[in-house]
Formats: structure tokens, sequence, C-alpha cells
């Protein structure tokens, strides 16, 4: 995993801050390869069933949180709905390594 | 106003921007007229899929030249020396001189604008709310404008 411990901090505390209690966050994409270089961060939150909704409005705020304290760079962040279909969710799931 | 080459580029910048304004007032408008609802959403006509890209568009002009040239300029006429912040400490500048009332907020309009480029699909849920969150960080982003236009007449 191409992160380093403050920036795994950071997004803990920016799902955490956001989402409460009971979010799980998945690092998925080029920064799960250690082979690879730079690239744009990757992530995968679910939040519990409660604090499901609003999840751009959530999307947004964790975005915010997270320039504030990791700077200006390219993170594509994914929020899993209840029931989520989508195929970048299981892709998520299964390629990439849980941080929270 | 001072007729300093600082104070003229602000000038002409700001009327730059009043024209972005004056095109996303109109794009609003035109969006809350048709107040499109979730099904209409998800499956839009040739005509309403025009009036959605001119609103992200009209809002991504405003929001990209206010954050990149506008407040640049600003910070120039009223002397700062922004040769060595970054985006942010620019922000936060402004914040402190009273510009703007929140770097925060600042920084949600701008991250509201880059969801539109992003690789992967919103999921369903978030579809319609991404429009809704828009159309209201529109009316922030005005508002922004509003302070600016202000205290650029005092200047």
């Amino acid at each position: 995993m191409r992160l380093t411990a403050d920036q795994v901090q950071a997004i803990r505390q920016a799902a955490a801050h956001t989402f409460g209690d009971g979010a799980a966050v998945w690092l998925f994409g080029s920064r799960v390869d250690d082979s690879k270089k730079g690239g744009d961060i990757d992530l995968l939150v679910r939040p519990r069933a409660s604090a499901a909704d609003e999840p751009f409005a959530k999307k947004i705020r964790m975005l915010t949180l997270l320039e504030r304290t990791l700077g200006e760079r390219k993170i594509d962040l994914v929020i899993e709905q209840p029931d989520d279909g989508r195929a970048i969710v299981s892709v998520a799931h299964a390629t990439g390594i849980q941080l929270l | 106003m001072n007729n300093t080459p600082e104070h003229m580029a602000l000038r002409q910048i700001h009327a730059v921007c009043l024209g972005h304004v004056d095109a996303l007032t109109d794009a609003l408008q035109d969006m809350q007229a048709r107040a499109l609802s979730p099904e209409e959403y998800a499956h839009l006509t040739k005509d309403d899929r025009r009036l959605v890209d001119q609103f992200a568009y009209r809002y991504a002009r405003l929001q990209d030249d206010v954050g990149a040239r506008l407040m640049p300029a600003v910070l120039h006429a009223l002397g700062e020396d922004i040769g060595p912040l970054s985006a942010m400490d620019r922000f936060n500048r402004l914040e402190q001189l009273g510009w703007l009332a929140s770097a925060d907020a600042w920084l949600s309009l701008r991250q509201i604008r880059n969801p539109f480029a992003h690789e992967y699909p919103d999921g369903p849920a978030e579809r319609f709310e991404r429009l809704q969150v828009a159309t209201q960080a529109a009316r922030q982003l005005l508002t922004v404008l509003e302070r600016f236009s202000q205290k650029i007449k005092l200047l």
C-alpha cells in the first residue's frame, strides 16, 4: 500500500468525522500496488445503514476535510449505498485494503 | 478605485466574472423553472441535458475564474505578496481579510465542481442529490461574488 501512516490517519479521521461511528473505508486502485508510482487516491466508504442518507453532501464534506489535511490532490471517493450494485463497489471490496 | 496596474487588472477580471454571474443566474433560473423530478433527471431528454450541462458549465466557469484569477487579483491589489502562497493559503488569507466568509465553504464549492469530472459513476441516490446540492452551491457562489463586488467598489 502506498500511503503514509499520516495519510491513513487523516483518511480515518475524515471518514469518522463525516459518517460517524461504524463507517468502513477501503483503499483500492493503483495505490494498493507497491510497484506503481503516484496516482489518484481511490477510496470506498461504507457508512452504517443509518448514516447512508445524503451521500453526496457527505462526500463533499469528507473531500473538503481531506483537502485540508492532505492538500490538493486527486481523490476519488465512492460512497457505498445499501444494496449497491455498481461494479466499482465489488471491485473495491475484492481488491482493496481496509483502512477503517 | 486607484489606477495602479494591479487595480486595473482586478477591474478587468472582475468584469469577466460579472459576465459569468449573469450567465449562471440565467442557468439557475432555467433549472428552477424546469424543476426536474428524480425520474426525469434519471432519463434526461435532449433539451433537459442541455439545460443541466449549461448549468454545470456556468458553475464551473465562475468557480474557476473566481478562484484562479479574481482571488489572486484581489490579493495583488491589496498589496499582498502571494508568490509563496498555495491556493489554500490564499483562501485562508482572504478569510482573515474578511473577503471570504469561510475558506472551508469555498473549498466545498470547489469540491462540488469536481465530481462532474470524477471517474466513477454516482450511486442512484447520489445522482439527484448532487443536482440539489449543486443548485444550493450555485446560490452560495453568487453570494461570494456579491461580497467581493461590494468590497471591490470600496478599493
